[in-house]
């Protein structure tokens, strides 16, 4: 078949990353955002559009403009209550919020529609169309024409417009635009209005083509990024093409990736290499570019989540090992098994804190670094090594990859280098984890139960040595953290430029950390692989990230505490385990999204630095600290101790 | 500040929210079959792992079946040896984290036995922590190469397995020579391809293609597009219900002119009414006779869910169920002294074959090598017409006959042929 | 042989030239002063001496070549700078902020940093407590822990009144006098500049216009053409 035809199949594809990818560039311009959950937006809004249509027998265009009210109201809610409030806060909070979102629309879907997929009836004509030989769906290339017309006309109101002059005054100075008269929360609103309109037409559209549930469209979100990134996040004229070159070009890549051969084929042959192109393209073009996200002019240098020195590092890890033993020898199975999966999910969350808390690294890749360890665990245990060997041994070669992993950092900072990272977690997930060949062949791999000095661990054997990993982990960050290495990381975190003239090797630090991050969640990723006694590779995936590092910011990503919190709240922990105790498990994915909401704006340290300053406030209430000024000891400071040298 | 106090509100109230919604939402995920028909003796607990809420595959109606089923033993067979048999099922979501909690609970709440596991997630992540256990699965809907050879999984019916190797066999015996095929993107998925490419040699075709899709792909034009181009006489489509429809639609689309074979799960009334008249003529692999078969068996079936479970869409997995269920009652009342999971677990090493309601009768001496727990390898190819499910026969075996039961009207097919 | 050598070193911006081959010495154990009108390219200056401004021309520090050297190695070679906006780390305190720059063989390298520039008493205190004043001094005491072997400081006296500003002065001149380090002062203030430096270098529009002891510059017709726009 030739390629000029297949990539033509391509259109449905690429039309669906080309309007996602417009809403994107929409919201970026206006409001210098991220937006994580364009996908998810598209999702809930097409399953309104359908209800209507389907469900209550509306008309088409009585239910377009109730699903188009719906879009604006939402876009309107969640710029006025959650991202105004979060304008200056640093810019972690910011993605961490657009997260919030995704995972709130999730479980929303999941809870009131009905999430099987189904096949609506398309809203416009899918009569097969030839074209050069093929019968391409008419559907699809009206897709591709929407797309086309609503980047013009985007282009013209941006350019012709007074709205559009002030969105784009606005880009770049935020501070200057509001003393010319506009107001930046107008702009604002009406950014987000738009660009969750354009999710909506995107969710309908496709979702007679791609299916709807309320995972498809929220998937899409790395492969729309890529295109969004082409267009550097400003042209829609670019964005648009470069969302249908890349659908394109995926299904043009099916012609090769299906192909048979020997090992070094294993490359582009296989699950998901088609689909890991865009990351790939993300990841090579901001290496090479540095910078592809223009920056804003506001220069918002908010606070990252405070990291203060952990206290209790002594008391904390004895009552957290005698509450653990206490735990584990007096809860049933299936509670023991949750807190197992939960000290895993806090040796994770504990690499976020080292890498994005300590050093301030953005990184989106944690729960990919675990997989490594629990692929590598399951391919070493196969082989027949002991335990006490395969956990530092696949920890190591996770750290491998966070090294890979690291060099994008030395280009990339902030919102680039989340996408980065989200795009080699995603590499992962569809390409490396889910590849047969390389679990052996068996479909998934088998990890043999643990055994320490000969005596194979039970339950609650391997809950007590996991535990005791955790907490000497736990204090070992936290010693980190009080050492000149933490200094440091924190001075790297705040201001490269004075950390570098202070004698720091930025770029062997920045890479350090990612390696020793990358290492912990390995040692995490082989303890649930020997817990379940199998690689369970359906869990390593970026939607686990998200979660992780979400998770990890409501406890306070800069503390040792906080990774403790991200623990109980993974998924199979002991909050999960609660949850479905209640029967009420089906309300995790909201009760998550709408917490993290809440504590995005209400705790912008995190809950553990909340209580850390509420004991601070209280102690300082207690013995009130003298204004800082000189001491008066009677030292003359006016006067020179010495004779003042002549002026030459 | 009026923009501080909103927060608070907001929190308050969502904390509220939470808290009704988590009272009034409980049983979502533990649900208990209510029928005990009146029993006074100590329940039996069963438990069953479904993968419910989950866009590609949905199992709520073995959760129907489970129940209805439950109250029928209950209710009309007298419970066994005088107890009340209750089930209960949890949806894990397709979530391999959920899949392990649930079997945990499970465990907990001291269930002698698991019955009809149809997970997603299921095989690849719970299996090894169920054998720890002891505690074996009497019917369901095996998806993964474990489930096929774990000594402590016990299906009625060839599952998955069966569905894909059974078509193969079909489409050989009625003069196919090239056959294309197309699975996803999960290691399951590459096994199928794998494991039909094998096949087909085997059974004498001459040409073989398969391609991947992913399953969550927004087009599947290109996938049938490249099939299509390669001409072959029969084609397989490993997919589920979530993507049928789509799938079915370009194959229309393309004109794709060859006899096309899917898996039964795609054969239900939701797929149906998506298509539209793109599911004409489409062949299904059922472990199972049509739900309008006559038959005593069949008779049975529906008359019990007609009264447990009104108004249930009767499909292949309905049926495959409620096999399952007639399975574990039968093999329960059949345990020595007290019913334990081990003592089950012994009572079903030993062996005896079991007839089958609605589907071929298992022979544990004779199962597959390749796969030792598959001890019915029997499969009905049933071709769609006109809204109905009409048997598919074939003239003649030839040189398949190992493979080929044929009982009345029924042509059984075994992808996998017993041993004898 | 000279501390530090600049031979024809040029800084380009896109299209503007923000330095245009500009060359001097600075010899240890002097106060080196650096002057002009704004936009003269000072700080552009010391962002190419200390690696974090890309130019072409060579930088010899006692000799040694460090053109390509990066910015961290600079640093630990003995250039050690302070910033016009000040950068001090805020999530640290003042003794931490001196830590991440501590080096040398001498016992303390921090109290005795924080001694000299006279703000012991900022030790435990956050960044964000201080005044401006305090805070300015405190950067010069975060450079000072590095033990630099030259100090280069970026208009350190801004916002100073007289006053403070001769007792900052004196300050400076004890540390070189006594051999603590050898200091390249960037300001606009130029009676400061006159006061205590020993030679003077001269920028405007990217170009060395005068260089010498404060006497010669003083009187330089160049440098009041420069500053005033007209002879003096």
């Amino acid at each position: 078949m030739a390629v000029l035809q297949f990539a033509l199949l391509g259109l449905g594809l690429g039309g669906a990353y080309a309007l996602l990818a417009l809403g994107l560039v929409t919201i970026y311009r206006g409001t210098g955002v991220l937006n994580f959950s364009q996908g998810a937006v598209a999702m809930i809004c097409a399953y309104v559009f359908f209800a209507l249509r389907d469900g209550l027998r509306l008309s088409t265009a009585g239910a377009a403009l109730l699903a188009a009210a719906f879009a604006v109201v939402l876009g309107l809610a969640f710029y006025l209550l959650v991202m105004r409030q979060l304008r200056n806060s640093p810019v972690l909070a910011r993605i961490i919020a657009t997260l919030a979102l995704l995972l709130l629309l999730q479980g929303l879907a999941m809870l009131l529609f009905d999430v099987q997929t189904r096949t609506p009836v398309s809203v416009v004509p899918a009569t097969p169309v030839d074209l050069l030989g093929i019968a391409i769906p008419m559907d699809r290339l009206i897709l591709a024409g929407v797309a086309v017309v609503l980047a013009v006309a985007l282009s013209l109101v941006s350019r012709r417009t007074r709205i559009g002059l002030a969105v784009r005054a606005i880009s770049d100075s935020e501070k200057g635009a509001s003393l010319s008269g506009l107001s930046p929360v107008l702009i604002g609103a009406l950014t987000w209005a738009v660009g969750f309109v354009l999710a909506a037409v995107a969710g309908v559209m496709l979702s007679p083509i791609a299916g709807l549930d309320a995972k498809a469209l929220t998937l899409l979100v790395v492969p729309v990024f890529a295109a969004a990134l082409i267009a550097r996040f400003t042209s829609f004229g670019v964005a648009v093409a470069a969302g249908l070159g890349l659908g394109m070009v995926e299904s043009a890549l099916q012609l090769v990736t299906d192909a048979e051969g020997a090992w070094y084929t294993w490359l582009w042959t296989g699950p998901g290499r088609s689909q890991a192109l865009p990351a790939l393209v993300v990841i090579i073009a901001m290496i090479f570019s540095g910078r592809l996200l223009p920056a804003r002019g506001e220069v918002v240098r908010g606070r990252l989540p405070i990291s203060p020195p952990p206290r209790y590092r002594v008391a904390g890890p004895i009552i957290a090992l005698a509450a653990g033993l206490a735990f584990i020898f007096s809860v049933r199975p299936s509670w023991l098994s949750a807190g197992v999966v939960t000290l895993a999910g806090v040796m994770i969350a504990l690499s976020a804190v080292l890498v994005t808390g300590f050093i301030g690294q953005i990184s989106l890749a944690q729960v990919a670094f675990a997989g490594t360890g629990g692929m590598l665990t399951a391919l070493l245990s196969s082989a027949g090594l002991p335990f006490l060997l395969v956990l530092p041994l696949s920890g190591l070669v996770a750290a491998l990859l966070g090294l890979l992993a690291g060099l994008p950092s030395l280009r990339v900072r902030g919102p680039s280098l989340a996408l980065v990272t989200l795009s080699a977690a995603y590499i992962c997930q569809v390409a490396v984890f889910s590849d047969g060949r390389l679990l052996g062949g068996q479909g998934y791999n088998r990890v043999a139960s643990p055994a320490l000095f000969g005596l194979e661990l039970g339950g609650t054997g391997f809950a007590v040595v996991t535990l005791v990993i955790v907490i000497v982990t736990g204090s070992l960050v936290a010693a980190l953290r009080v050492s000149t290495f933490g200094r440091r990381a924190l001075a790297v975190r705040e201001n490269e430029a004075a950390a570098a003239a202070a004698g720091i090797d930025i770029k062997r630090f920045k890479l350090a950390a990612f390696t020793l991050s990358a290492f912990v969640a390995g040692v995490g990723g082989s303890l649930l692989g020997y817990q379940a006694n199998v690689f369970a590779f359906e869990r390593f995936t970026i939607f686990e990230s998200l979660h992780v590092i979400a998770m990890a910011y409501i406890g306070g990503i800069g503390m040792v505490s906080g990774a403790l919190f991200a623990g109980l709240g993974a998924s199979g922990g002991l909050f999960s385990q609660l949850l479905a105790t209640w029967g009420a498990d089906s309300y995790q994915l909201v009760i998550a999204g709408g917490a993290l909401l809440l504590a995005v704006q209400l705790h912008p340290d995190g809950m553990a630095a909340t209580l850390h300053t509420i004991r601070e406030r209280r102690g300082r209430r207690s013995s009130p600290a003298p204004a800082a000024a000189p001491p008066d000891d009677g030292k003359d400071r006016s006067a020179p101790a010495e004779p003042s040298v002549p002026v030459k | 500040m009026s923009t501080r106090i909103r927060p608070k509100v907001l929190m308050a109230g969502t904390a509220v929210l939470a808290l009704v919604l988590a009272g009034c939402g409980g049983g979502d995920s533990a649900g208990t079959s209510a029928g005990t028909g009146g029993l006074k003796g100590d329940p039996i607990k069963l438990g069953s792992i479904l993968t419910i809420t989950n866009p590609a595959w949905s199992n709520g109606s073995v959760k129907t079946v489970n129940e209805a089923w439950a109250a029928h033993i209950n209710g009309d067979l007298g419970g066994i040896g005088g107890r009340p048999v209750v089930v209960e099922s949890c949806d894990d979501h397709g979530d391999p984290a959920k899949t392990s909690q649930c079997l945990n609970n499970l465990i907990d709440s001291g269930v002698v036995a698991l019955v009809n596991n149809s997970s997603l997630a299921f095989g690849a992540n719970a299996l090894p922590a169920m054998e720890k256990a002891g505690i074996v699965n009497i019917g369901g809907w095996p998806v993964t190469a474990d489930e096929y050879r774990s000594p402590y999984n016990f299906p009625a019916t060839p599952g998955a397995a069966g569905s894909y190797p059974g078509l193969a066999v079909y489409f050989a015996a009625t003069g196919a020579k090239k056959l294309a095929v197309a699975y996803s993107n999960t290691p399951s998925g590459q096994l199928v391809g794998q494991a039909l490419k094998k096949q087909w040699e085997t059974l004498g075709g001459t040409g073989y293609f398969m391609t991947e899709f992913d399953a969550a792909a927004a087009d599947f034009t290109p996938t049938i597009s490249k099939i299509a181009s390669e001409r072959p006489d029969a084609v397989i489509l490993a997919v589920g219900e979530g993507a049928a429809p789509r799938m079915f639609q370009a194959v229309k689309n393309t004109g794709l002119a060859a006899k096309v074979g899917v898996s039964s799960t795609a054969g239900t009334q939701k797929v149906f009414q998506a298509a539209g008249d793109a599911a004409e003529g489409i062949l299904y692999a059922f472990a199972s006779v049509p739900a309008d078969y006559d038959s005593e068996d069949a008779r049975t079936y529906r008359d019990v869910l007609k009264k447990y479970a009104p108004g249930l869409d009767l499909t292949g997995q309905t049926a495959v169920a409620a096999s399952s269920m007639q399975y574990a009652y039968d093999t329960l009342s059949a345990v020595k002294g007290e019913l334990t999971k081990e003592s089950v677990l012994a009572t079903l090493q030993e062996g005896k074959p079991w007839k089958g309601l609605l589907t071929h009768g298992t022979d544990p001496k004779n199962a597959p090598a390749e796969m030792p727990q598959v001890t019915n390898p029997y499969m009905l190819i049933l071709e769609y017409r006109n809204g109905s499910f009409v048997p598919a026969t074939i003239q003649d075996p030839g040189n398949l006959s190992q493979y080929i039961d044929i009982q009345g009207d029924l042509a059984w097919i075994a992808g996998n042929p017993p041993k004898s | 042989m000279s501390l530090l050598e600049l031979d024809r070193v040029t800084v380009r911006y896109g299209g503007v030239t923000a330095v245009d081959s500009v060359g001097f010495a600075v010899e240890s154990g002097t106060l080196m002063g650096l002057i002009g009108p704004n936009g003269a390219g000072k700080t552009t200056m010391i962002d190419a001496i200390t690696g974090m401004a890309r130019c072409s021309g060579d930088i010899r520090l006692a000799g040694e070549s460090i053109a390509s050297w990066p910015a961290y190695r600079r640093s630990r070679a003995g250039i050690v700078r302070t910033f016009q906006s000040l950068e001090l780390f805020m999530e640290l305190t003042v003794r931490e902020n001196l830590q991440t720059y501590a080096r040398g063989r001498q016992a303390d390298p921090v109290a005795s940093a924080l001694e000299r520039m006279d703000v012991a008493w900022t030790a435990d205190r956050y960044p964000a407590e201080l005044s401006t004043g305090t805070a300015r001094l405190v950067s010069v005491a975060r450079a000072l822990a590095a033990a630099p072997r030259l100090l280069l400081l970026d208009e350190p006296a801004a916002g100073l009144d007289a006053g403070e500003s001769r007792r900052f002065g004196a300050k400076l001149r004890r540390l070189v006098d006594s051999g603590v380090t050898t200091i390249l002062l960037v300001d606009h203030d130029v009676d400061l500049i006159m006061n205590v430096c020993d030679d003077i270098q001269v920028l405007d529009f990217g170009k060395k216009i005068a260089s010498g002891p404060p006497s010669a510059v003083r009187a330089d017709p160049e440098v009041a053409r420069a500053y005033l726009g007209g002879t003096a």
